[in-house]
């Protein structure tokens, strides 16, 4: 059997890193990969996708070879549980005690390291098997996907001994190990989403020894050249067209100095631009051309 | 605008992730300070840029008086740090400051500390109460943590509150107490505690329980914090500033926030649309020539969000004020800048 690749999905909230997610799934999808893509929410953004099914833990089949799935931390360890234990009714009397579901709200880490065991226990072989090629993880914003990858390390090293300690290690490995496991950070060309993407980079590079890839969405790109834009913009023509042309033009340029920071840190960065259209599933499509990784 | 700021105690800027909450706050306090107030701008994760020109940062644990003001009021700006927000809370519930620094070390703690400050809802919300309590201010201006749901943040004190008071901390210490009645009493717990050794190891386990003895300490103290937030944001003093942006998401999440609120009794004091279509955009009919088509899906695009945030604008409480402020295609973060965004957002057509 193949190993089971993952691709985290991260980035500032109000990037569009869901719409990246899915984009990105949807075009493995369409190469004939069976693809999984996961959120990670409390309710399910992806459901626009299916008004027939309703979207929860057990991957549905939304397009041929995609499938979605929302998981929690609760629902994770669940099922980790229950293919520990093989008894519903033993789930049931832990499950059902006000103990768990506290301990899964505020139980250190407890939540991150169950959702982290899941999205890895493909790669690892352990618990209960899916059979995809590829999992996508729409994952937690900055800080919270932080907390996220840092559970296992967190763990590991409070809890030295036991089973708990022993799959940790494995976990860190499966993250750590770069044919299995791709970071990709999505962003806009603004000042703080940049800085904030910056920070997250150096984080997941320093902490865990990983190199993301960036993706930098909703660039305006005019169909003429900047050169083409200055020229227009000192013909004499009226105040309000040479006001559009302004403002393109200075988006142009501050997106440039924008990406360019993003570049020095990282190399090639995947460029999507800012489309013009509403409707999310026309997006998915057109998203989907550029994000041919 | 200025009715609101001279209206309130405390201001809380609410908005999802991306929409340019933290500048708008600082234009507010801005505002504030002109018309001669004493102001607090409390700012989650400003840009570096704004840090400086208000002159905070993340290790100045205290109100800044930001410098180079020239208001007629004063103007503090402060950057919440969690952390140490977080462990003076626990300091202050301990009864015994001893046990509580021992239990500070605790690995389990300093994890459900970093996890909890991480989230930073709880800590905006004591740093918010603790300043307020100190009278020090005409005005608090809060702006909120980056949610991805503007109302996870309202939420954020109830659910801290309920992991607290549910019966969860005490079944947990009591099934550790030698007792034979509560065990022959309770099937449920030495269940429980034989799976979850088996999952986790006995190590860990046994580092639970000692860590929830420990906080159950906290349990009435941050019920009345809870209670006493509540009161505040729910009460006269404080008004909602909804920050969005000009994208069709936003203003649906803008819609569904404003309707919690209302449900949940707060007040919501006015409603800034950040990031709108310059003026030109909308008054002018014709683009250049070989902009054409692309300056026409643009004004299309514009005008589509144009419609439904003035179907938002009509579904609101009268007298609520609304305010846009154009794409500035720049980084806001000078006192300067700020001051002109400031005289947008009181000048401002809606």
């Amino acid at each position: 059997m193949k190993t089971q690749k993952i691709a985290f999905v991260t980035g500032k909230g109000g990037t569009g890193k869901s719409m990246v997610a899915l984009s990105m799934a949807y075009h493995q999808a369409v190469l004939g990969k069976k693809t999984l893509l996961v959120e990670l929410a409390e309710s399910s953004f992806f459901q626009f996708l299916t008004d027939k099914i309703q979207l929860d833990f057990a991957p549905q089949e939304v397009k041929s070879n995609l499938y979605v799935s929302r998981w929690d931390g609760a629902t994770c360890l669940r099922d980790y549980f229950l293919h520990l234990v093989r008894s519903e009714t033993l789930l049931k009397i832990i499950f059902d005690n006000p103990f768990m579901k506290t301990l899964v709200d505020v139980g250190p880490s407890l939540s991150e390291l169950a959702i982290v065991g899941k999205i890895t226990s493909g790669a690892r072989e352990i618990g209960p098997q899916m059979d995809f090629d590829l999992i996508v993880i729409d994952a937690y914003a900055t800080g919270h996907m932080l907390a996220l990858i840092r559970a296992p390390f967190g763990i590991a090293e409070a809890v030295k001994i036991g089973p708990m300690a022993t799959q940790c290690r494995d976990i860190i490995k499966t993250l750590r190990d770069k044919e299995v496991t791709s970071y990709y950070i999505v962003t806009i060309p603004e000042e703080l989403a940049i800085t904030e993407s910056i920070e997250l980079w150096n984080a997941l590079n320093l902490e865990i020894g990983v190199i993301p890839k960036f993706i930098c969405n909703k660039l305006v790109m005019p169909p003429i050249t900047k050169t083409e834009l200055i020229e227009l913009s000192r013909e004499p023509i009226g105040e309000g067209a040479s006001g559009f042309i302004k403002f393109i033009l200075d988006k142009v340029e501050f997106q440039a100095v924008q990406l360019e920071k993003i570049k020095d840190l990282a190399g090639p960065v995947v460029e999507i631009p800012h489309f013009l259209t509403a409707k999310s599933t026309d997006l998915v499509d057109k998203m989907s051309w550029y994000l041919k990784i | 605008m200025d009715e609101i700021l001279k209206k309130y105690k405390v201001i809380i800027c609410a908005g999802s992730g991306g929409v340019g909450k933290t500048t708008i706050a600082a234009a507010l306090a801005v505002r504030a300070a002109e018309s001669g107030m004493n102001v607090l701008v409390l700012t989650i994760d400003p840009s570096r840029r704004l840090a400086t020109s208000l002159g905070i940062s993340k290790d100045i644990d205290q109100d800044v008086f930001v410098p180079q003001q020239k208001f007629k009021g004063k103007l503090y700006a402060a950057v919440l740090n969690s952390k140490k927000t977080f462990d003076d809370f626990v300091m202050r519930c301990a009864t015994n400051p001893e046990v509580a620094k021992k239990f500070m070390k605790n690995r389990l703690y300093i994890q459900m500390s970093t996890k909890l400050s991480g989230s930073q809802e709880f800590t905006a919300m004591e740093r918010l109460y603790s300043s307020f309590e100190s009278a020090k201010y005409d005005l608090i201006i809060l702006d909120t943590p980056p949610t991805k749901h503007a109302v996870d943040f309202l939420r954020a004190p109830q659910k801290l509150n309920a992991m607290f008071t549910q019966s969860m901390s005490q079944w947990l210490i009591g099934a550790q107490e030698k007792s034979k009645s509560f065990f022959s009493r309770f099937l449920g717990p030495s269940q429980v505690f034989r799976i979850l050794a088996k999952v986790t190891g006995a190590q860990f386990v046994d580092e639970l329980v000692d860590f929830f003895q420990n906080i159950q300490a906290w349990q009435e103290k941050v019920g009345q914090r809870t209670i006493d937030v509540h009161r505040l944001l729910t009460s006269e003093k404080t008004g909602f500033v909804l920050i969005s942006s000009f994208d069709s998401n936003k203003i649906e999440e803008a819609k569904y926030f404003y309707k919690e609120i209302q449900r949940d009794g707060h007040h919501l004091a006015g409603v800034i649309i950040n990031r709108s279509l310059p003026v030109w955009g909308r008054t002018e009919k014709e683009g250049p020539s070989k902009l054409a088509n692309y300056y026409e899906e643009f004004v299309k695009y514009y005008s589509e969000r144009e419609n439904s945030f003035v179907e938002f604008q009509r579904s609101v409480a009268p007298g609520t004020s609304f305010v846009r402020i154009p794409d500035f295609n720049q980084d806001v973060s000078g006192l300067e800048s700020l001051t002109e965004i400031s005289h947008l957002l009181v000048g401002g057509r809606a």
